[in-house]
């Protein structure tokens, strides 16, 4: 059955959330997130006679990964090009927690691969089957790839426990 | 979708669950009704093809006939002057009702 507006708009009030948490550890800035949010949101609208209900969560997950990725590239390259970043208040951006900066440095130095499981399993909260399917994976890979980056984590971390 | 932290992360703030700013629902619902009122681009390229199919049969009727050789000369042909003193004009029968055949008969001088 094609995508209908009603699934289209439950599936934004059940994946808002998850896909925030996932977005803003590679963004680091909550409009940024929440724009990238939208534009998966209305891409997979625009493309709603070819999608089905059931592959929904997948594909929206990867569509706003996507733009996510898509926004970095162009921020390294503003950075390249000598462009300030756009400024975000301190207020709006929980990542000058001293915390959460240190995890941004770890997950910034995190290969991409590992880094893109951990978000997903650990920020979205998607289980391994759903996080294959997001990243086009074998499930066995998500496993591994997790298991490196919680490793990679807990040595850059400094975790005690 | 669960809440969970990392297991060797436990409780940690940088793995707590952060919300989203408010007014994402409002903005999707938005854009989607901005969305609909566009008609997409092939409806509307089904569309101009019967159009034009109207236009081009309309053009038929409203716009002047062409009309044919035989009707240009006919509506550019003069009636003769004829100046026949003593003689007799007489009107031959036509078959065609648009064309008068005239034969001018002068009498020669003394008949």
């Amino acid at each position: 059955m094609p995508l209908g507006e009603p699934a289209l708009l439950a599936a934004y009030r059940r994946l808002e959330t998850p896909l925030y948490n996932v977005l803003y550890r590679m963004l680091w800035n909550p409009h940024d997130c929440q724009d990238a949010i939208h534009d998966a949101f209305l891409r997979v609208w625009a493309r709603r006679a070819q999608v089905r209900e059931e592959g929904l969560d997948a594909l929206l997950y990867a569509t706003a990964l996507n733009l996510a990725r898509n926004r970095l590239r162009w921020q390294r390259l503003r950075q390249l090009a000598g462009v300030p970043a756009d400024t975000v208040s301190a207020a709006d951006d929980p990542a000058t927690d001293a915390e959460r900066a240190g995890l941004r440095r770890a997950l910034a130095a995190m290969p991409r691969g590992a880094r893109e499981v951990l978000q997903l399993s650990e920020f979205g909260g998607l289980p391994g089957d759903e996080v294959a399917r997001v990243l086009g994976i074998p499930v066995g890979t998500v496993g591994s790839r997790k298991h490196a980056a919680m490793r990679w984590l807990r040595d850059a971390l400094g975790e005690t426990a | 979708m669960n809440d969970r932290s990392p297991h060797c992360h436990g409780g940690r703030r940088e793995f707590s669950r952060l919300q989203p700013p408010p007014g994402g629902e409002q903005r999707l619902r938005a854009a989607l009704r901005g969305v609909r009122r566009r008609t997409p681009v092939l409806p509307r390229l089904a569309l101009l093809g019967p159009a034009l199919l109207v236009l081009a049969v309309a053009s038929l009727w409203l716009l002047p006939r062409q009309p044919s050789p035989v009707e240009q000369a006919l509506a550019e042909l003069q009636p003769p002057t004829v100046h026949a003193v003593g003689g007799a004009v007489l009107e031959l029968p036509s078959t065609d009702e648009r064309v008068r055949v005239f034969v001018v008969a002068a009498r020669k001088a003394g008949e």
